[in-house]
């Protein structure tokens, strides 16, 4: 669109904003269709997108408890038309209800095929006075060149009312949007606050002028789903609204906020720690006075490991609770004596113990790695949504995780890492980084004694040492598991490793309770085919253990930058046997490759009757912009070159 | 039971969603329940079951089915009135993600009267859920909307050691007077019975499937009963014949003794044509806007092929796929003139669209209900077993026949050519692979008849790989391959190519090719053909690979097999270390062949090449061999199933029939360099 047209078509827009307001809005007031819309045969922006989003209006009114949607969406492919033309729109039928549901289609030559206004509600889940259900309805005659729009209300009732958000992002390109929020007018109303994330720089803020909130929004595109990418929620821009309750002060600067914050924490953490004698008297039979510091805060993390942690375990009801005698604990007295509690608990007693045996301890909130970023500016302890212990002794500091429950010491989990939040002080809070995860907390140590038979099927040998994040993410997602159900699981994922007909039977599972020793798996393999032949000769690649990391490099393209959890190392060693009346004939040559935080290096070694393959992966970053991605496609392409370069066997 | 609700090939747009939501409200649910007022207990029966000792059973058994009882009841009326209890003992953690939570589904026409739950854990403790305490969530999935749902409740407890059980009744208004009970699960079932109480003068047939023949007790009052004991699981192994089509049910059809309600006793495929028939009478009728589109699309064409095409890919590419059904609305189609105008529809009404439009332009089709999964429609047992509509179009005499493949002659209708409307990419003349090998019921206006569909001869799902490779002495390998896909290769290429945003079509060629070459740069793609369904569709791509044949000393090591795949990976059927207790289930037949000339690099030998391949079995067939002149290695393969379906019996022969393939397509030839 001309730089005029936009000017007419932004004037149209806010004209129509106007006209569309509850007070004034009528049946079928939709905006003008410019005619290079419905010519438009691709984003310009974006090209190759299946849709996007030509305006999107969102109004709120906490007068009348209403958002009035608008969005109208330019169809491009037969992928848009099958991902846009059927709409669900999910909502708390006690709460709310959709309402003044209308639509239509405009096909490329301009004709418009008038929505039906038939709607159903699917229910989604309904029970114990809850019905939540989606309001569903579908476009006519939508083809690719259409243009859908249409526009509900959601009508809260005024009991469940709460001022929302604005999730500005859409998951298409947004050429225009319009955001909206009308306060209440009443004088009993608390007033009104806001705080975005992650708008870009170039657009407008959020505006407000005489008791209304807006937001213009232009060429925005959406998030674009890729493999090793920071969190969605992370990248997503968003504005949200919030009250303040009268004993809150309604302007605070970011020190002042977090001052006053950290204070409430530390008050709740002092609190239910308020039980010297008791921590006191459990220090004693932990730890003895001899015991060097590290060694005393290991054995009491080793002791707070113990509880039972009731978030590990599926919700329960009444009945349940009722049954296994399960009581709220108030204080750290409770949990050591009840033998069970809620993260927040096991997480208090950590800080309790240590302090009682002479530590400094605290409690950090951080936001996790998992979601949004944390911006102290935005003042919102909500983003803070892990809870961790830190402690000093003599110089050194510690952060833990007890809660985690199946993190040796001094790891934890690895999106509690390099992240950002607050350690809570008598005095407030005080802006922390928690330590960066180290390659050494995350290791994978595979060893393979593997025989070639002469039909060049492999059989043998595998061990595996799941180390740090490694072993502990394995014993938490399957903590669950009997024994037959972690040899299968941890069977399907090192078969997942090898060549997809070989077979792997895990013989044994060693460690699953040893929450500091590396998780270690032994098993069978058989490779059927793997290895081949010509006469006199045998051939067989060396990466009996496939590369897995380069199917995340596929794509010549990117658009997001590479996140990977946590940096880690895998260390194999693997023993070949060739059959009788054969020697190694040649080896690969050995490979170093080492550009910048990522390594490699594979080296054979023949043997009296096989050869010798060691080789060694590490990551050593974590985040990487998507200029690097070029760079690291390279490297595990490379990776992979190396890992499936033959070693020739020659018959003797 | 499995009835026809539609096709089910459209994806769930917000599946990931719902289950969230629904994690999210059970919690809810959770929270919200009431305080017990008075102690738990559960019935006498499933203590009874709970008392019982169990034989043993496999250790990766995760529960065992104690009872699964139904117990139908007719009503003069033609109601019928079922009592279900079915209970479980729960030996491993996992049984708690299938077998912890009681469902039963209903819709508008199956009301629920009644739906408990009880838990007797390991230590004799009972807990007790009622009605009230269950949640309800819908149970569709593709459709916009559905009226089926799904009353749910989550056993208490549902630990290893606790047997958990439920019981509902439900009143319900069958369509057809028919009924099943399976019986046979993915666990062992201890006990099963099946008790029906007919009304004086009905009477009924029971036919027994995957299991033998059972002759029911009888109390003399029309009450029958069944029993079954000790059923063992049905292992769900990979690319097995579904398991619907080898788990043991009863089919049950019940005969009223009022002869105004026998028309809803369906004995034969003439019946359930008649009743299909009856239920779209006139469904088909063209609206005036209609016929003007048919006028329009059809303008000038003379030719009946010509016109078929135009019509049915119509249907493929501008009706899109929406389902929405009420009560009978899974069976019935929407008028026609409805389907146009919204320009959407489910496999039903598309199929009443293009018959409608077929008969506009002067041809005549039929409607075909069918099963999706091979093996569920019993050729011997007419039943509602369906679950797709698709059409069967009425060959016009002496019309030549060309490239349309999915046909039939029929003795009474004549040549039928079968086309499924709602697959979006297999042309007018092929015939999808799941409907390949199938049978349909071909409904006409004095009833129905079924035919089987036929399996499509492996040179129409083809796909020709010619390629031109270039190494150089580094090992670096340039390429350029041409592919021609035909039949059920060309709607597969199609349907990835189609449904990529088209700037990430090449992240589609840069999957397959990393699926066999290490290190690759993507240089050059083009399509041909893809969105003229009836043409071949072509795929062109040129890549460069460096260090593609590794290198050792003067060696190089040169896999001439340089992309593609030809079904070893089913090899991996055979890696469990229990044997199969299934056949295998092809979805095609199909003949690929690969034609490569690979460049040697100048001043470099051929020092052995991998032996010819000669392999074949009853079920396939590959051929290899590799011919070097001018430097030039000519690789050359052919690969072929001829049959889909692999009895047990025959596995040995296939996995070695595999494994050469697998062998050849791993084999590298090795290269000298014959110069200093």
């Amino acid at each position: 669109m001309s730089r005029t047209g936009r000017i007419i078509y932004s004037i149209a827009i806010l004209v129509f904003a106007w006209v569309a307001s509850p007070q004034c809005s009528r049946a079928d007031d939709w905006l003008p269709v410019p005619p290079e819309d419905l010519a438009l045969k691709d984003n310009p922006k974006q090209p190759g997108a299946d849709a996007m989003v030509l305006y999107r209006e969102v109004n709120e009114d906490a007068n009348t408890s209403a958002v009035n949607n608008y969005l109208r969406i330019k169809i491009f492919t037969q992928a848009g038309v099958k991902s846009q033309a059927d709409i669900e729109l999910p909502y708390n039928k006690a709460q709310e209800s959709i309402q003044a549901v209308r639509g239509r289609t405009i096909r490329p030559d301009g004709s418009i095929v008038e929505f039906d206004g038939k709607t159903y509600d699917k229910e989604i889940v309904k029970g114990s006075g809850i019905k939540v259900l989606a309001r569903t309805f579908t476009m006519p005659d939508v083809q690719p060149g259409s243009i859908i729009e249409y526009r509900y209300r959601e009508q809260y009732d005024d009991k469940f009312y709460w001022t929302l958000g604005w999730t500005v992002q859409y998951d298409l390109y947004t050429r225009q949007a319009l955001f909206s929020i009308k306060p209440s007018d009443s004088s009993y109303a608390l007033p009104l606050f806001s705080r975005s994330y992650a708008l870009p720089a170039n657009l407008a803020s959020v505006e407000k002028r005489s008791n209304l909130y807006t937001l213009q929004v232009h060429d925005l595109p959406g998030v674009e789903e890729e493999q090793l990418m920071p969190p969605v929620t992370a990248l997503e821009a968003r504005v949200e609204f919030y009250y303040r309750s009268q004993d809150e002060p309604s302007s605070e600067t970011q020190d002042q906020y977090w001052k006053r914050i950290g204070k409430k924490w530390s008050a709740d953490v002092d609190h239910f720690v308020d039980k010297k004698k008791e921590l006191a008297a459990e220090v004693s039979q932990d730890v003895a006075a001899s015991d060097p510091p590290e060694m005393k805060l290991q054995k009491l993390y080793a002791r707070v490991l113990k509880i039972r942690n009731l978030d590990m375990e599926d919700e329960k009801t009444q009945k349940e609770a009722k049954h296994e005698e399960i009581k709220p604990n108030n204080n750290a007295e409770d949990v050591l004596k009840h033998g069970y509690g809620h993260g927040l608990d096991i997480s208090f007693l950590m800080i309790g113990l240590a302090r009682a045996a002479g530590f400094e301890a605290a409690d950090v909130r951080v936001a996790p790695r998992t979601g949004i970023v944390f911006i102290p500016n935005r003042q919102a302890s909500s983003d803070l949504s892990a809870e961790l212990v830190w402690v000093r002794a003599n110089s050194k500091e510690y952060y833990l995780d007890p809660a985690a429950r199946y993190y040796p010491f001094g790891v934890v989990p690895w999106y509690e890492t390099a992240a950002n939040g607050v350690r809570v002080t008598k005095d407030g809070s005080e802006m922390i980084m928690t330590t960066p995860p180290s390659t050494a907390d995350a290791t994978i140590v595979r060893h393979a004694d593997i025989n070639v038979g002469d039909d060049m099927e492999i059989s043998g040998k595998i061990t595996v040492d799941f180390t740090g994040q490694e072993g502990a993410t394995r014993r938490l997602s399957n903590r669950d598991e009997d024994e037959a159900g972690r040899k299968k699981v941890l069977g399907d994922e090192i078969k997942g490793w090898l060549a997809v007909d070989s077979s792997f039977e895990v013989t044994s599972i060693t460690n699953w309770d040893q929450t500091d020793a590396p998780l270690h798996v032994e098993g069978t393999v058989k490779v059927p085919s793997l290895a081949s032949r010509t006469v006199q000769r045998m051939m067989l690649p060396l990466d009996l253990f496939q590369t897995t990391e380069v199917g995340y490099f596929q794509s010549q393209k990117r658009v997001n930058e590479v996140d990977f959890p946590y940096p880690y190392q895998k260390v194999d060693d693997l023993v070949i046997h060739c059959p009788l009346g054969y020697k190694a004939q040649a080896v690969p040559n050995p490979q170093k490759i080492s550009p910048g935080p990522v390594s490699y290096e594979i080296s054979a070694a023949p043997q009296p009757d096989g050869v010798e393959v060691k080789r060694q992966l590490t990551i050593n970053g974590i985040r990487y912009p998507k200029e690097s991605y070029p760079a690291l496609r390279s490297f595990f392409s490379m990776v992979k070159s190396n890992d499936s370069a033959q070693v020739m066997f020659q018959s003797r | 039971m499995t009835v026809l609700k539609s096709c089910s090939k459209a994806v769930s747009p917000g599946a990931i969603y719902r289950i969230v939501l629904l994690a999210v409200c059970a919690t809810l649910a959770l929270l919200c329940s009431p305080p017990p007022a008075v102690a738990d207990s559960a019935p006498d029966w499933l203590r009874a079951l709970a008392q019982e000792k169990l034989p043993e059973y496999p250790g990766d058994t995760i529960a065992v089915n104690l009872l699964d009882e139904l117990q139908t009841t007719v009503l003069d009326n033609g109601e019928i009135v079922t009592r279900r209890r079915i209970a479980y003992k729960l030996l491993r953690p996992q049984a708690k993600d299938e077998y912890g939570y009681a469902g039963v589904r209903f819709d508008s026409e199956t009301k629920v009267t009644s739906f408990n739950a009880w838990t007797i854990t390991a230590d004799g403790h009972e807990f007790a859920l009622k009605d009230k305490d269950s949640f309800e969530r819908s149970t569709t999935t593709y459709e916009v909307f559905s009226d089926d749902k799904e009353k749910i409740q989550r056993f208490s407890e549902a630990n290893p050691g606790s047997v958990v059980g439920y019981e509902y009744v439900q009143r319900k208004r069958p369509f057809i007077f028919e009924d099943d009970w399976w019986f046979q699960d993915k666990v062992p079932l201890r006990h099963g019975r099946l008790i029906l109480q007919l009304p004086a003068g009905w009477e009924f047939t029971a036919r027994w499937f995957n299991y033998a023949d059972q002759k029911p007790q009888s109390s003399g009052s029309n009450q029958y009963v069944w029993e079954v004991n000790d059923i063992p699981a049905i292992d769900v192994e990979s690319d097995m014949p579904p398991p619907l089509a080898v788990a043991g049910w009863v089919g049950l059809k019940y005969f009223p003794h009022d002869p105004a309600m026998r028309a809803r006793t369906t004995g034969s495929w003439n019946d359930l044509g008649l009743w299909y028939a009856g239920l779209t009478q006139t469904s088909r009728t063209a609206s005036p806007e209609i016929k003007q589109k048919v006028a329009e699309l059809t303008a000038g064409m003379t030719d009946p092929v010509t016109k078929m095409r135009t019509l049915t890919e119509y249907m493929q590419k501008k009706i899109r796929y929406v389902a929405i059904e009420f009560g009978i609305g899974g069976y019935q189609p929407h008028p026609a003139g409805d389907v146009f105008t919204h320009q959407y529809g489910d496999c039903k009404d598309k199929a009443t669209l293009l018959s409608a439009m077929l008969h506009e332009a002067g041809i005549e089709s039929y409607y075909v209900v069918v099963d999706d999964n091979r093996g569920i429609v019993r050729a011997d047992y007419p039943s509602i077993h369906f679950n797709h509509v698709i059409v069967a179009i009425r060959l016009p005499e002496g019309m030549e026949t060309g490239s349309l493949y999915a046909i039939v002659d029929d003795p009474k209708l004549g040549r039928l050519l079968f086309f499924d409307p709602t697959n979006e990419y297999v042309p007018l003349g092929y015939l999808p692979w799941y409907l390949q090998n199938n049978h349909g019921l071909v409904v006409t206006s004095d009833g129905g008849n079924l035919l089987a569909m036929p399996l499509l001869p492996p040179s129409t799902n083809r796909r020709l790989r010619t390629a031109t490779f270039s190494l150089s002495a580094t090992g670096d390998l340039t390429g350029d391959v041409h592919e021609m896909n035909w039949g059920g290769p060309a709607a597969r290429e199609r349907k990835a190519f189609l449904e990529a945003q088209s700037t990430k079509r090449a992240e589609v060629i840069e999957g397959f090719l990393g699926g066999f070459l290490n290190n690759f740069t993507l240089t050059g793609a083009s399509l041909t053909n893809l969105e003229k369904y009836d043409q071949n569709f072509g795929l062109d791509y040129k890549f460069v690979s460096p260090g593609y044949a590794n290198a050792s000393g003067d060696m190089l090591f040169l896999r001439p097999r340089v992309v593609g795949d030809q079904y070893s990976s089913l090899l991996r059927l055979f890696t469990e270390q229990k044997p199969r207790k299934y056949g295998i289930e092809f979805s095609e037949a199909t003949r690929q062949d690969d034609l490569f000339d690979i460049t040697l690099p100048p001043g470099y030998v051929v020092d052995g090449v991998p032996l010819p391949v000669q392999a074949d079995c009853a079920y396939a067939s590959y051929h290899s061999e590799i011919k070097v002149a001018d430097g030039v290695l000519h690789y050359k393969r052919t690969f072929e199933i001829k049959d889909v379906e692999v009895p047990t019996e025959k596995l040995p022969e296939i996995r070695s029939f595999l494994k050469q393939v697998a062998a050849d397509q791993q084999a590298s030839a090795l290269l000298r360099r014959a110069t200093p």
